[in-house]
């Protein structure tokens, strides 16, 4: 006996009758089209938000590539991508978060292949390192500290921003630089809230050992200009 | 001194905006308190200070600047000529074939 197939609601607008066992796509299809079974925005409405975040945009792709050129190249591929994909945007407020997730996904998938091992950073996800300091030196906390740190220039706080393992980077420059609340900075990296909430707090506190390290050897060093 | 062993976490959320309103009076009674927690803030939003303070600000390169002002073409022009002007900008340099 044949099964009838029956009609979904998502083909209720089309002459399209859906049998039993195909009803499955459909309904994989409808979270990505929004509440009523359509695209949140329209296509043109969805380019007139999206041109408003080129500029952050191509300063968070500038940080990434540390070129120029990729960062162009880089911000094109994320608007191609965003304009093929509008219709996955659920609401206009997230789009924000949405097209800087694509840019660190075409990011990730593109440009960081393509980073050679001499002249340029290579990135690696190893934190050993990294949990091993934060791990043998106690936090401390003192008021005149503060005033010492402040005495870094900004091209020293750089270097050592540059330093940090890949993930605790990008969330201090999520958050710090383009300004992305942790709900956005999680749907960028795709990691739970959680993580982003213990990740930033490690990487401050990483941050904190490396200025007064930093700024230790500066002291060290005005005292013994030899 | 130390601060307290779980206070980390909540600090840096709390200089971020981003505790909940229960957890930022639980915080802010904590703080009173605290004296070690106080100074980890202090030096905590030092440090958000800092890193805020090197935030680079690139201008957008002539290419993408063009794009700016067809923001202002009707809703339907613009998707057009956003479309057509990602599609035909041609790549600024190409790559080699292996860089390793």
């Amino acid at each position: 006996m044949i099964a009838e197939p029956r009609v979904t609601p998502l083909a209720r607008h089309s002459t399209r009758v859906v049998p039993e066992g195909r009803e499955r796509s459909r309904d994989a299809l409808r979270p990505l089209r929004g509440y009523n079974g359509v695209a949140s925005l329209s296509y043109p409405d969805f380019c007139t938000l999206a041109v408003t975040y080129m500029a952050p945009l191509y300063n968070a792709a500038r940080r990434l590539t540390k070129d120029a050129q990729d960062a162009e190249d880089l911000v094109q591929d994320t608007y191609l991508r965003a304009l093929r994909a509008y219709r996955q945007l659920e609401r206009p407020s997230q789009c924000r978060a949405w097209l800087f997730r694509i840019l660190h996904n075409v990011f990730v998938d593109t440009y960081r292949r393509q980073q050679t091992v001499q002249g340029r950073r290579v990135y690696d996800r190893d934190g050993a390192a990294e949990d091993d300091l934060l791990a043998s030196v106690p936090d401390s906390a003192d008021g005149p500290e503060g005033q010492l740190l402040r005495r870094l220039s900004q091209e020293e706080v750089w270097c050592i921003l540059a330093t940090l393992p890949d993930d605790l980077r990008n969330i201090i420059t999520l958050c710090d630089f383009d300004g992305l609340t942790y709900p956005e900075i999680a749907d960028v990296l795709g990691c739970p809230l959680g993580t982003v909430r213990s990740r930033l707090a490690r990487a401050r506190r990483l941050l904190l050992i490396k200025f007064r390290t930093q700024a230790d050897s500066r002291k060290l060093g005005k005292e013994n200009p030899s | 001194m130390s601060p307290c062993p779980d206070a980390g976490e909540k600090l840096s959320a709390y200089i971020d905006g981003e505790l909940q309103p229960e957890e930022r009076r639980s915080l802010c009674r904590h703080l009173k308190t605290c004296t070690a927690c106080r100074h980890a803030l202090t030096t905590v939003t030092t440090i958000k200070e800092m890193v805020t303070r090197t935030a680079a600000v690139y201008p957008l390169p002539p290419t993408l600047r063009r794009v700016l002002p067809l923001a202002s073409l009707p809703s339907r022009r613009l998707a057009g000529a956003l479309l057509a002007l990602f599609r035909r900008r041609p790549r600024l340099r190409r790559r080699p074939q292996s860089r390793y």
